[in-house]
């Protein structure tokens, strides 16, 4: 079995605020044929996660994205990046609801992001440029 | 997994009070009820993967069964002497589907998880998405079925 290091802790780390930026780029794109007043990119202090704590890694600031519509706002919060099942967490806040996307990608086919929704037998669809848009009139 | 609906339809309930109860307040009021939102996503995550576990112990004990009926003792004698009681989750979970293959590492991390939690460690906010442990839980449920 491959024993984990600080700096396999590090890389994984690295990769993250890639992957995010990765997301927010294509947000970025998405947004040039989507109707709203403005974006707000900031960085924010990761949250220490076990394995950080475990092998000494500081946290790191990650990436976050807010569009803002009219009174609407859609803000991209990363959570924990060490999540059951997909490669991180994002916690998406409208006025109306927390929704959760998560990177169910892997190092060999990249990212696959994906929105949790509130469906029984379905609770995951890609997340795309039309869902960016509900998530935008959600409040309304 | 013959309660596994009951338990995702009770952890949907339960969650919806508690994000729309989040999402109404601020500041301290909206951290309690994160951290709250945060138990109950892993409480349920482990009555959740409590089903699957039964499931591979009943998939588990039928493919003994059926391999110890065979007429050759060569070929049932690994199986006579193989007590499904005595052997751990992981080694079923073996017995079921390739170990090293992708869907026996993904339940190995799974099982990580539900230890950690099972034995007293409080994950990370949001290191538990409920809806995707579903999701992936039914999944192995269907490769696993003998």
């Amino acid at each position: 079995m491959t024993q984990v290091t600080s700096n396999d802790v590090t890389e994984r780390i690295r990769d993250w605020v890639s992957r995010l930026n990765g997301l927010y780029s294509k947000l970025d794109t998405w947004l040039e044929a989507i109707p709203h007043d403005r974006v707000e990119r900031e960085m924010l202090p990761q949250v220490i996660e076990p394995f950080m704590r475990q092998f000494n890694v500081p946290p790191q600031d990650v990436p976050t994205y807010t569009v803002f519509k009219g009174r609407n706002r859609v803000a991209f919060v990363p959570s924990a990046l060490w999540v059951a099942g997909s490669n991180g967490r994002v916690n998406v806040t409208t006025n109306a609801r927390q929704h959760v996307l998560v990177d169910r990608g892997n190092a060999d086919h990249g990212s696959n992001w994906q929105l949790v929704v509130e469906d029984f037998d379905r609770p995951l669809v890609p997340f795309s440029k039309s869902q960016l848009v509900r998530l935008l009139l959600e409040s309304e | 997994m013959k309660s596994f609906k009951s338990i995702h339809a009770a952890y949907l309930a339960t969650d919806g009070f508690l994000a729309r109860s989040e999402l109404a307040s601020t500041g301290a009021a909206r951290a309690r009820w994160t951290n709250l939102r945060s138990h109950n996503d892993q409480a349920y995550y482990v009555m959740l993967f409590a089903q699957l576990e039964q499931f591979v112990d009943v998939q588990c004990r039928k493919l003994i069964d059926t391999k110890r009926n065979s007429k050759v003792w060569k070929n049932r004698r690994l199986w006579d002497s193989t007590d499904p009681d005595r052997l751990q989750f992981m080694r079923k979970v073996a017995l079921l589907t390739r170990k090293g293959a992708a869907t026996y590492n993904k339940i190995d991390q799974y099982y990580d998880v539900r230890c950690d939690i099972a034995h007293g460690t409080t994950l990370a906010a949001g290191a538990i998405v409920v809806p995707v442990a579903v999701l992936d839980f039914r999944q192995f449920a269907r490769e696993l079925r003998q």
